[in-house]
């Protein structure tokens, strides 16, 4: 295994037995990933699909029935591991009769840092992940979820981790939080962390991820740059700012001149969550569309250039 | 959220730090919550069931072992809290957080698993302190308001008493209690001397006092041992005389009593050859043993003859080889034989005397690590004294000294047995007697007045008045309540006694929870507290007799460098007393804890709790905390 990859899995297989020992559930079978240092992986997959169990694995929280995993080239659950990563759990897994402040305090202490340290690291991340003063003060039971949420990721951060490990990270945000969630994330990305994320949210994924991997029944079936894997390669669009209905017209005409086949011509529409982020902060220009038209057709099928490693 | 370069400056690099702070991490927050789980509200409940229970209880108690019902119930709730707090409480720690998957998250910080089954059970064990302290503080508070309250609840209870109470020794409690109040600590002294067996009587003769003695009908016996003697031998080549000088007294006149003589191989009788008790017949039988009237001279003349041989009317027989021991004991109510150094002598064939110049031994049958005061309600009687040398002044004339006698007596009888106890002034030369119905289970205590004695030494003796009862004793069954010092002090004592037995029970329950859920974790520490709850009874009713009854069985002696009472008390050493830290059991609030037995239970809790967390990190280490 190349040791400079933050998370290597060769083979990695889980079953759950029953009270009895016998196989109850294979959820996850046979898996085969690493990951590169720097990048943004996503595992996809619908409920059940072995998401949770594969970062379980990689965290020591539960043990291989086969294969073996590395996280930064030691076992999973070690403490020299831990020391150096960090977790957000799929719900904000977090002790419930702490306030933000102790939650953040308590978190810094297993990690060693001294008094002042955790103080100020305590209002850093606070302040990065929005929760105000008064909600710092209040136990977790009376968090909303997406406080919790905030919160939760405010601890995966408090040792400031080379690899961090998101389950669901925007699961149970609103538009804003999760907007800003995956800000957080690429801005992470930036500052040269590698992160691994799960979630069946794709459009999530899709605006974060360098890479995904898509498990079906504890399989994997897909794997790639998100890039690659959602290019339609025989479909060209091009996008362009004044133009008149005469020019569109023309410019279609001279592309079906050229041979091609004009399937959707229009303007693109924005997203749902661009929409929502405008009016909710009041901005009165439209944001440049982040992703192709509505318009354009879907791809009929995946082209022999997947990238597949 | 607000852009991250702001907030998160360059990483720095994480301290490596000492175990112990992550550990008092985990402590601090599981203190945390316990406090707000509102686990305090057990604290003033606690305090509310002391003073309902002292309040409304329905009888005044200061004569139960001499400990106002406000003191032992205290040590009651105490003790009561420890195992809600140690079972039930811990149990919930680890599989709650697993249950809501806490876990998941603390688990992926670099905090070994020991760290947090120590860090868990620290918390605990600072919890319960925390509560005991505050329950301890109000159970002070609450006594010293009611002191005197108490006190002269007790001079009156004394004074409505005096007319009904039929045993002097049920008043003398209340008036202790009447007299030192409820606020005394006494330490224990144990007799220099004693049980010192002697047979009382209304008549004694001169003579006597360098005499054995045994009673008819009793059990007690003499035995010499003859081993040294080939008697076999010398009856093999004629007859041989046994001569017995023996003081028959006190014998109803109408009733002579009787003594039975034999003489008993080394080793048992032979299967074939009978026992050859008096009166028993047989063509192959060997006749050991006759019973034989005491003459008013004493002087006995018993044959021995070889096993063939014609024993006669009075004569015993003797197989060849054998070796004997010289066995008596006595026949008829209250027939006192008495038996001294110069009572036996062997004249052989030859017609040379051999003394044996040795006192008997007297024994009892019952022999179970304990000697025995025979049950007799009249004259003469066995007694049994036990001596005080030289108790400082100071000892008893403290504010809160109690000068109190602890009687730990066993009755083989039925309930209603009834003993006495004389004590001696031997610097007065005063005595003092109380009559009172000795219990199995509990101590009877005996208050002498200062007037009578205040140190010095001091004699204590002790009889059986039925005639069907014995009274176990050990050296240790007669103690002195000396003064134990302060009151306060002593409570903070047995609070942190209690509170090493709740961290003992926590420990343990927190070690099953690493394995199971709450419910199968606190059915084990319900066991582990029945065990521990038991372990006297384990160790004295089962290893001891036991152990007891294979050595009378077999009549072997233990051999001596094999100290089996430290044996016996070491079986379960991990093992809590759990009985000695509930009021009436072994040690109360009354009694002053010794910093030596505080350092020793604090150093087997300690090791028991290392231990259990590191088998619960280990268990731990190899569960699917996230399964």
């Amino acid at each position: 295994m190349a040791s400079d990859q933050p998370i290597v899995m060769q083979g990695l297989t889980k079953t759950y037995k029953d009270f009895w020992g016998r196989n109850k559930v294979h959820a996850l079978v046979g898996l085969t990933l690493a990951l590169e240092p720097g990048e943004i992986f996503g595992l996809l997959g619908p409920n059940g699909s072995g998401k949770s169990t594969t970062i379980k694995l990689l965290l020591g929280l539960i043990f291989p029935t086969a294969g073996r995993a590395e996280v930064l080239g030691l076992p999973p659950g070690t403490p020299a591991v831990n020391q150096r990563i960090g977790y957000l759990p799929e719900e904000s897994w977090l002790h419930r009769f702490l306030t933000g402040e102790e939650t953040l305090d308590f978190y810094g202490r297993l990690f060693g840092l001294g008094r002042a340290d955790r103080r100020r690291r305590t209002d850093e991340l606070l302040d990065l992940v929005g929760l105000d003063r008064r909600a710092r003060a209040r136990q977790l039971k009376e968090y909303s979820k997406g406080m919790s949420r905030r919160l939760g990721l405010a601890q995966a951060l408090v040792n400031d981790p080379e690899l961090l490990l998101l389950d669901e990270p925007t699961s149970g945000l609103d538009p804003i939080g999760t907007r800003e969630m995956k800000d957080t994330i690429l801005h992470l990305k930036r500052q040269g962390k590698t992160v691994l994320l799960s979630s069946h949210l794709l459009a999530d994924v899709q605006d974060v991820c360098d890479r995904i991997g898509i498990l079906a029944r504890g399989e994997l079936k897909e794997l790639g740059r998100v890039r690659d894997l959602l290019m339609v390669r025989d479909v060209y669009q091009m996008q362009a700012t004044g133009v008149t209905p005469e020019a569109g017209r023309r410019i279609a005409a001279a592309a079906e001149a050229a041979g091609a086949r004009v399937l959707s011509t229009g303007h693109p529409t924005t997203t749902l969550e661009d929409l929502f982020l405008r009016v909710i902060r009041g901005e009165a220009r439209p944001a440049p569309p982040s992703r192709p038209s509505r318009e354009t057709p879907p791809p009929a099928a995946r082209t022999d250039d997947d990238g597949a490693a | 959220m607000a852009r991250p370069e702001a907030a998160n400056p360059a990483r720095r690099p994480v301290r490596s730090v000492w175990p112990l702070r992550r550990m008092v991490a985990v402590a601090q927050v599981t203190f945390r919550q316990m406090v707000r789980m509102r686990l305090w509200l057990l604290v003033p409940l606690a305090i509310a069931v002391l003073v309902v229970a002292d309040v409304s209880s329905p009888r005044f108690e200061p004569i139960f072992e001499g400990i106002p019902a406000a003191v032992s119930t205290s040590l009651l709730v105490m003790a009561v809290l420890a195992v809600l707090v140690g079972v039930f409480i811990a149990t919930h720690g680890i599989p709650s957080e697993i249950e809501s998957k806490v876990a998941y998250t603390v688990c992926t910080k670099p905090l070994s698993r020991a760290e947090y089954v120590a860090g868990k059970t620290l918390g605990m064990s600072v919890t319960l302190l925390a509560m005991l302290a505050v329950v301890a503080a109000g159970a002070y508070v609450y006594i010293r308001v009611r002191a005197d309250e108490i006190r002269t609840l007790a001079a009156r209870r004394l004074k409505e008493s005096r007319t009904w109470v039929a045993h002097p020794a049920d008043l003398n409690a209340i008036e202790g209690v009447a007299r030192d109040g409820p606020m005394q600590v006494y330490r224990y002294r144990l007799p220099s001397a004693g049980p010192e067996f002697a047979i009382l009587r209304d008549r004694p003769a001169p003579g006597d006092a360098d005499r054995q003695w045994i009673l008819g009908n009793t059990g007690m016996k003499f035995y010499w041992d003859l081993a040294a003697l080939p008697l076999a031998d010398w009856a093999a080549a004629g007859t041989v005389e046994l001569r017995l000088r023996l003081a028959g007294r006190e014998a109803d006149p109408g009733k002579p009593g009787q003594v039975v003589i034999g003489i008993i191989p080394l080793g048992g009788v032979p299967a074939d050859q009978g026992s050859g008790d008096a009166g028993a017949e047989g063509p192959r039988a060997v006749r050991r043993s006759r019973a034989f009237n005491v003459p008013e001279s004493g002087e006995l003349r018993i044959p021995v003859v070889a096993a063939g041989a014609d024993p006669g009317d009075n004569g015993l027989q003797a197989a060849p080889g054998e070796r004997f021991t010289l066995q008596m004991y006595a026949t008829g109510d209250g027939f006192l034989v008495g038996a001294g150094a110069d009572a036996v002598r062997v004249v052989r064939p030859s017609g040379e005397t051999v003394p044996v110049d040795r006192p008997p031994s007297v024994r009892i049958p019952l022999d179970r690590g304990r000697n025995w005061v025979v049950g007799r309600s009249a004259l003469p009687r066995q007694t049994a004294t036990f001596r005080f040398d030289a108790v400082p002044p100071g000892r008893v004339e403290g504010r809160s000294t109690a000068v109190e006698i602890g009687f730990s007596l066993e009755s083989v009888g039925p309930a209603t047995a009834a003993a006495k106890a004389t004590f001696l002034n031997p610097a007065t030369r005063q005595s003092l007697s109380f009559e009172f119905t000795p219990e199995g289970y509990h101590a009877t205590i005996l208050c002498l007045d200062r007037d009578f004695w205040s140190g010095g030494p001091l004699e204590v003796r002790l009889e059986s008045l039925t005639d069907e009862d014995f009274l176990g004793l050990k050296p240790e069954s007669v103690r002195l309540r000396t003064d134990g010092g302060p009151f306060a002090w002593n409570l903070a004592m047995i609070t942190l006694d209690v509170w090493l037995f709740g961290t003992v029970l926590a420990a343990f329950s927190i070690l099953l929870s690493t394995v199971f859920g709450w419910f199968v974790s606190a059915l084990g520490g319900i066991f582990f507290l029945l065990i521990a709850s038991i372990r006297d009874f384990i160790r004295h009713q089962t290893a001891v007799a036991i152990a007891a009854d294979w050595l009378i069985h077999t009549g072997r002696d233990w051999p001596a460098w094999l100290h089996w009472e430290w044996l016996v008390e070491h079986l379960l050493p991990p093992v809590p007393n759990v009985a000695a830290m509930l009021p009436g059991e072994g040690v109360r609030m009354g009694e002053a804890v010794a910093m030596l037995d505080l350092a020793d239970a604090a150093a087997w809790a300690g090791l028991a709790v290392i231990v259990m967390v590191l088998v619960g990190a280990r268990l731990l280490r190899t569960r699917e905390v996230g399964a």
